[in-house]
């Protein structure tokens, strides 16, 4: 057999942009809740018109998410029921993850075993018509990639198009209500060219966009020498944010903030996401 | 900058064992010191609060701190974590946190730290043997040290993240055990024997425990969950693999003497298998006798 028959056995996949599919897309957008940030509402969109939608309408799939915390050897998955639609509330337990480093995986999996017969319908790139090929319980059928948790469920940072702004300009917004976050707005040449711009540029950028941002959380945040506690507890990302920048305390990090650190640590700071406004 | 705390515990074991003067104090600390001040030691190592966890009712002898063989008050053991998270049960400064507070309360005795994996020599015995020793006494008093650091929750700058589990006796025990809760739940349908011979829950438990605690098994096993492969985390595939080890056991594929070797090489061979599989299926939706039989076309 050769290795392109192979292939085309494998069970096709739908992932954010089409491949295997014609023009079927399949992607996850996560909304924390405030109160309590181990609660996650996940929404699936998938579009219509393709094998994997039919599938979930005959209850033969079904959507999840994987949940992976590898500093607490904790991998599993929590797939949906059928008839609760695409909206998937997940109640992550804080016995069993570490938050700060945990993992979400969107998929679509299979929940029997079956022999597809491809049909035009299906949606599928033309070579895969006339084929036929096996699912099992657990095939994945749609990946949405994996998030970072944090990142998902505090979006601290997102981009914006900014159709008015002069070419090659930017500016950074800070929201306060219903969560403090930061919307980078970016002229449309910057913005189209975003993802396709050179690590070490894109580094370059965000280490500016971060120490700005972290100038403003020192201002929010804390008056002079005090914290302020309450309002931190509130807004769960930013505390993570700064526990992250301060080995573990954010005093630590609020201080090094005011005292004219926010660059110095911006720039040694790693993990910032992007996330693309919906 | 403030370090976080265990860092500073990092800190702490890095100058304690730096100096020779140190290491003595701290083997006569643990070989004089018992009962309610001895986190004094500890005061400046910002260990943290005192842990919520509950004491036994009943002391532990050095053999039970050592080993925890399997015995009746084994459950009654794992449930003196309840209130402590997976994540708190991974931390080199919550086992000293815990250690402490079962010195202080006369649960365990200080000495018992000083044991050698590589000996049967009591930890008293070992410190006594380190500070008396009239040849080569600063490696004996570094050894001693060390296995006392190691013992109390491990040595995070020398031995990394695996150190808790590997080298703490009540981490051991405790992530032993629960891992054995989960994967009897999984197996609950499985037949363990070729024979097809049934089990009882408790037996079933007893045969994972102590196959998780051949230490070759479980250093492999730690370090595959810590460093390898994240999937070894969901417990039907770890059950699974446990399955596969207890069979490659019975129909004694395994030889004395080569059985670290083997059983590191159907890990290997498993993570390998494991790697291709997970990307287009998710296991956990699969029985765990089809997974085993996945793992069963592993040649070792």
């Amino acid at each position: 057999m050769s290795s392109a028959d192979k292939f085309l056995q494998q069970p096709p996949v739908i992932k954010a942009e089409p491949e295997d599919y014609l023009d079927a897309s399949y992607k996850a957008t996560f909304s924390k809740n405030d109160q309590d940030p181990y609660r996650i509402t996940l929404n699936h969109d998938l579009t219509p018109g393709n094998l994997v939608q039919e599938l979930l309408e005959q209850g033969k799939a079904a959507y999840g998410c994987e949940v992976i915390s590898p500093r607490t050897f904790y991998r599993e998955l929590e797939v949906m029921s059928g008839k609760d639609g695409s909206v998937q509330e997940l109640h992550l337990c804080a016995h069993d993850i570490h938050l700060g480093e945990t993992i979400l995986r969107p998929i679509v999996v299979s929940t029997h075993q079956a022999n597809i017969e491809v049909r035009k319908e299906h949606g599928l790139h033309k070579i895969f018509n006339g084929r036929s090929f096996d699912i099992l319980r657990g095939t994945v059928l749609a990946d949405g990639g994996y998030f970072d948790v944090i990142a998902a469920e505090s979006r601290l940072f997102s981009l914006e198009e900014n159709s008015d702004f002069p070419e090659g300009t930017y500016a950074l917004h800070y929201v306060r209500e219903p969560s403090f976050h930061f919307r980078i707005y970016l002229a449309t040449d910057l913005y189209k060219n975003y993802y396709s711009i050179d690590e070490n540029t894109r580094k370059i950028f965000l280490t500016g966009v971060l120490a700005s941002a972290l100038e403003q959380i020192g201002r929010e945040f804390s008056d002079g020498d005090e914290i302020k506690e309450e309002l931190l507890e509130e807004h769960n990302g930013i505390k993570q944010l700064l526990e992250s920048l301060g080995d573990g305390d954010y005093g630590e990090a609020l201080k090094d903030i005011n005292q004219g650190e926010a660059a110095k640590m911006a720039s040694t700071y790693r993990n910032i996401r992007m996330v693309a406004d919906d | 900058m403030t370090k976080a705390k265990h860092s500073l515990l990092e800190e702490k074991q890095g100058t304690l064992l730096e100096s020779h003067e140190e290491r003595v104090r701290l083997l006569e600390y643990f070989q004089d010191h018992d009962g309610s001040d001895f986190g004094s030691f500890f005061t400046d190592w910002a260990l943290g609060n005192e842990p919520k966890v509950e004491m036994p009712s009943k002391e532990w002898c050095e053999e039970i701190f050592r080993t925890h063989p399997w015995d009746d008050s084994i459950e009654g053991d794992y449930k003196l974590f309840n209130d402590l998270t997976r994540y708190e049960l991974r931390q080199t400064a919550m086992w000293y946190r815990i250690h402490i507070k079962m010195i202080e309360h006369g649960i365990l005795k200080s000495h018992f730290f000083a044991y050698d994996k590589q000996n049967k020599s009591t930890g008293l015995n070992n410190i006594k043997q380190a500070l008396s020793a009239k040849t080569k006494q600063e490696e004996a008093v570094d050894a001693c040290a060390r296995n006392i650091l190691r013992s109390m929750g491990g040595i995070p700058r020398v031995r990394g993240r695996r150190t808790t589990l590997m080298d703490c006796p009540t981490a051991r025990f405790y992530w032993n055990y629960k891992l054995t809760r989960d994967i009897e739940e999984e197996l609950k349908n499985h037949v363990f024997d070729t024979n097809g011979k049934g089990r009882s829950k408790a037996e079933k438990r007893r045969t994972i425990y102590e196959v998780l605690q051949q230490g070759s098994l479980w250093e492999r096993l730690v370090d595959a969950l810590e460093y390898k492969i994240t999937i070894f985390g969901n417990k039907r595939i770890l059950a699974a693999f446990i399955a596969y080890i207890i069979e490659l056991k019975e129909i004694e594929i395994f030889r004395q003497g080569t059985e670290a070797a083997e059983i590191k090489q159907a890990l290997n061979n498993v993570i390998k298998s494991l790697g291709p599989t997970t990307s287009v299926r998710h296991l956990s939706l699969a029985e765990p006798d089809e997974i085993l039989a996945i793992f069963k076309k592993v040649n070792i």
